[in-house]
């Protein structure tokens, strides 16, 4: 091969590369603008509430085919709160979220079905606890556009909803305290370009 | 959801001890009592927790295992005959080494540094200690009345019942039923004997060479994983529980203080005096903030 021969097939490799790149668009998980929030029947008197304060993700998202993004988040199980301390506290415990064990929960995407135009069912695998099962969630694309005070970095916001059965996961107190039995999940996701 | 609670954690539990004495009554061997003491055990576990998941991932499923270990260190004390005592005692102190490496390995590989390690690990080592002395002086109890023999069971019991009122103050609900289980199972054994006693037939008590081993084990073990992972524990209450085995090894061998009490009399008030430190544990978890 000659000397321009090589070039432009390194330059085709390249351009090809680029292009392959630009059809997948990731993102990062905004911590200080995303909210992981959860609602569970409290022995039928109201719907206790609560959050999980230290989030973390990514997000992947191919626009020309949607069904091939992905999403991975990570939640610390020791910031859950309650507003009660006491609470919190007992829920980082081995009956609950076994916190020292199991310091994080996290949900691994394995696949995203469009529902509409900013609509997607997202299905993955949510380890909590040590036990893996699937969780859907319904996920909105409420839009993306630049920082208003730096037009180079675009955020895009994400809000999802699901429903989880903590006894499926080995949580067998949850239900024991009159809680539940479903725990109802609610993200506001805020996810920086990269 | 009471209960289920009082069913599942309670009442199968004690008729599962209950059996247990009820097999030394039809004079089952001394091994088939042990088994039966082992399987009580884990039917409590069941009852409360499930079936474990295997490899073990929690330290509460990992719990179902050392049970199993327990009824293998109460089997080895048996086999090994005369040298009981020394087997219990050394067997009891690789098991609660065990379960530490086991329970607390987690905790040990995330803390960040060495003082919240200290409670736990002192715990462990008191605990083991004290059972170990608790498990030598049971041989003592051949010389003894029979009915002084129900103070094995009666000391196993009270660490049971002090350890169920620290673990829940502490914050952790499991655990706190489980030894609520453990006193059930205990319970029932208990009540067998006392009433083998009653009828005048001694001879038809469970042998504590036979049962207390596993159910000191299992408690230890219990004790062990609350000490590393209850999240408000009151570690002066938990301090406290081990000299419940201390005080029943120091009534072992001290049955001719009660001869003055009617037979019906004598285990209550030996039971009561072992369960002194269990008493003041559990006043201290409940009225003293962790």
């Amino acid at each position: 091969m000659t000397t321009n021969q090589l070039a432009a097939a390194i330059s085709i490799a390249a351009l090809l590369a680029a292009g392959s790149v630009q059809a997948a668009d990731s993102y990062a998980f905004d911590p200080q603008h995303t909210w992981v929030g959860f609602s569970i029947n409290h022995a039928g008197w109201a719907k206790a509430h609560g959050k999980f304060a230290a989030v973390s993700g990514q997000i992947v998202i191919d626009r020309d085919d949607l069904s091939k993004s992905s999403v991975n988040v990570e939640i610390d199980t020791a910031s859950i709160d309650t507003n009660f301390a006491d609470r919190d506290r007992d829920l980082q415990g081995p009956d609950f979220f076994n916190a020292v064990e199991f310091p994080t929960m996290t949900f691994v995407s394995t696949a995203v079905e469009p529902t509409g135009d900013t609509t997607a069912k997202v299905t993955g695998d949510l380890t909590l606890i040590g036990v893996t099962k699937p969780v859907t969630l319904e996920v909105t694309f409420n839009g993306e556009k630049p920082l208003p005070w730096d037009a180079n970095v675009f955020k895009s916001g994400f809000s999802a909803t699901g429903t989880v059965l903590p006894a499926d996961f080995g949580m067998a107190k949850v239900a024991a305290f009159g809680l539940g039995p479903d725990v109802v999940l609610n993200l506001e996701v805020e996810a920086i370009k990269q | 959801m009471l209960s289920g609670l009082l069913i599942n954690g309670v009442l199968l539990p004690t008729l599962a001890g209950l059996a247990t004495g009820i097999a030394a009554w039809l004079r089952a061997p001394k091994i088939a009592i042990l088994l039966l003491a082992t399987a009580s055990i884990l039917l409590a576990y069941l009852l409360l927790e499930g079936l474990p998941a295997l490899p073990p991932a929690a330290v509460k499923q990992k719990l179902a295992y050392v049970f199993m270990l327990s009824g293998l260190v109460g089997l080895g004390a048996l086999l090994a005959a005369r040298r009981w005592d020394t087997a219990a005692t050394g067997l009891i102190v690789l098991f609660a080494g065990f379960c530490v490496y086991w329970f607390g390995g987690t905790v040990f590989a995330r803390a960040k540094d060495w003082l919240p390690l200290l409670a736990p690990t002192a715990y462990a080592v008191l605990v083991t200690a004290c059972a170990a002395l608790f498990l030598r002086s049971i041989t003592r109890l051949e010389a003894e009345p029979v009915s002084h023999r129900l103070i094995a069971p009666a000391t196993v019991l009270a660490f049971c019942i002090g350890s169920a009122i620290v673990a829940l103050a502490g914050g952790f609900i499991g655990m706190g039923q489980m030894f609520g289980a453990l006193s059930a199972v205990t319970g029932g054994i208990l009540l067998a004997g006392y009433i083998a006693v009653l009828r005048g037939r001694g001879d038809l008590v469970p042998s504590p060479s036979a049962v207390v081993p596993v159910l000191v084990c299992a408690a230890v073990g219990t004790g062990i994983v609350v000490s590393f992972y209850a999240t408000s524990l009151n570690i002066a209450a938990q301090m406290l529980l081990p000299f419940v085995f201390l005080a029943g090894a120091m009534l072992s061998g001290r049955g001719g203080l009660f001869e003055r009490l009617p037979i019906a009399a004598r285990p209550v008030a030996t039971g009561a005096l072992a369960a002194v430190p269990a008493l003041l544990a559990a006043l201290l978890a409940v009225v003293v903030p962790a």
